[in-house]
């Protein structure tokens, strides 16, 4: 069996096992969902702070699980620290699977548990909440590209840092920083064009959330197809730089 | 004051982290105003910067505590006392030294739309030791540094919405309402909204003494384990 693929299995079950992590990533976003959209339920859309937002439990639906899958890059980080910056990394070395693959394994695993997380916040919000998602093959796709650019962002950071505080405070900004940017926390002015913009395409979770609203037939898939490319552009240009980073530290 | 010295020199040893926790923020003092907030954008989600601030500085507390810092604390010629109010002293004048930059800072870019400057820079100053006092209290919590990190974290989001700090407090319904009123982030919204308003002292100066409670509070709770 290819070492990737083993090192990834190996790690997908430790990243099940880890249960903080599955209460985070899983829970937290879906009390946060059913609290606030009920709460907001009441309050009329046409007051300023409320930005006409015609359903309070989609709008929290929807920022919530994007900002929890920009979280979920702390897998990687975790995980690959665990592994290749600390004592553990002297017995690694000596396996026949080099710091590469456990790397790929980890992110590779990463990914899909944060995927599976997000998919399950989808289904129980579509089901209990009676959230209409649209079409699920988008939602896959905005989620894949969403928690791939947040793994490759926190891994960058680690290899670039080598320190987990820093990383772990950088990949904090990067979300936190995103969703304040894209307007789930606070209304932005977006009478102004540059907060407009901001709020529409200027970061990873506005990117998303216009990609998921533009989406459907009846709006404009062009434009979510453009967001969902600039979203992976993303994701690869740290790809590679991660790349580049590793060949060098990990040697 | 080693210690003092100690922690600050600690805070400031990583730029990175500096850059983050202390300069990155007070960008905040120049986002305009929004309609249906009271205060310019900034300044409305000031309180939750604070909050992530203090959590930030004191993961190092949180990191003493896991490592066995404390065990050897236990052995030098110094009490657990002087050395967690040493530390919180330092990270509070870090603290006090941004409030400041900030308000000053608004004062200039905002002008008129920021009330009573100094009464501002007092409500943040005491709710930054509050925050400080409550990431303590939830670091003493835990053993494991990663299960105190992401608990914290999540806490702290909970804390600061129930609170306030990211909505005005108006559109909440009269439950949730009523249960903002047990947290913190509420009385410094209420301490500012009384200086927006041109509000009685008398209940700014309340505002201020609840969160003096809560610090007290969140203190004894946070200080348990270390001074035993």
């Amino acid at each position: 069996m290819n070492p990737v693929l083993i090192v990834g299995r190996t790690m997908f079950i430790r990243m099940l096992r880890d249960l903080p992590s599955l209460i985070m990533l899983l829970l937290v976003p879906l009390v946060l969902i059913a609290i606030l959209g009920s709460v907001f339920s009441w309050v009329p859309a046409d007051i300023p702070y409320m930005r006409g937002v015609a359903s309070p439990m989609a709008f929290f639906a929807a920022g919530f699980l994007v900002m929890f899958q920009l979280f979920g890059g702390g897998y990687s980080l975790t995980y690959v620290k665990g592994a290749l910056f600390s004592p553990m990394r002297w017995r690694l070395y000596g396996l026949p699977c080099s710091p590469g693959a456990i790397v790929l394994g980890t992110v590779g695993a990463a990914t899909l548990v944060s995927l599976c997380q997000g998919l399950l916040v989808v289904l129980v919000t579509g089901l209990a909440f009676g959230v209409d998602w649209g079409s699920l093959p988008l939602v896959v796709l905005v989620l894949l590209a969403v928690t791939l650019l947040s793994q490759l962002f926190y891994l960058t950071m680690l290899l670039a840092l080598r320190n987990q505080g820093t990383a772990m405070t950088l990949g904090w900004f990067f979300a936190y920083g995103s969703c304040v940017a894209g307007g789930l926390i606070f209304p932005l002015p977006v009478e102004r064009p540059f907060f407009r913009f901001l709020a529409t395409y200027g970061n990873p979770y506005s990117l998303a959330q216009t990609a998921l609203r533009e989406g459907s037939p009846q709006n404009n898939p062009a434009v979510a197809t453009l967001c969902l490319a600039v979203l992976y552009a993303a994701a690869a240009l740290f790809a590679l730089l991660a790349a580049r980073l590793a060949k060098r530290k990990l040697a | 004051m080693t210690v003092f010295r100690f922690a600050l020199r600690r805070a400031f040893r990583d730029p990175l982290n500096l850059l983050l926790v202390c300069a990155l923020p007070l960008g905040a003092a120049f986002l305009p105003s929004v309609e249906g907030l009271g205060l310019p954008l900034g300044f409305q989600m000031y309180g939750a910067i604070v909050l992530f601030d203090a959590f930030l500085l004191l993961r190092s507390v949180v990191d003493d505590g896991v490592s066995g810092v404390f065990q050897r604390i236990g052995a030098a010629p110094l009490t657990p006392l002087r050395y967690l109010g040493e530390t919180l002293l330092a990270y509070a004048l870090i603290l006090f030294v941004q409030n400041a930059a900030m308000v000053g800072l608004g004062t200039l870019v905002q002008g008129g739309r920021l009330p009573a400057p100094p009464l501002l820079l007092l409500a943040y100053t005491v709710f930054s030791l509050t925050s400080l006092s409550i990431s303590l209290a939830g670091g003493a919590l835990f053993r494991d540094r990663d299960t105190a990190y992401q608990s914290l974290s999540a806490f702290l989001m909970v804390l600061a919405m129930i609170g306030g700090l990211f909505w005005p407090l108006e559109i909440m319904p009269p439950f949730l309402g009523r249960i903002a009123t047990i947290t913190p982030c509420y009385w410094l919204v209420e301490a500012v909204d009384t200086l927006r308003r041109n509000g009685p002292l008398g209940h700014y100066a309340l505002s201020l003494a609840v969160m003096v409670l809560f610090s007290i509070a969140f203190l004894l709770v946070g200080s348990r384990r270390r001074l035993v």
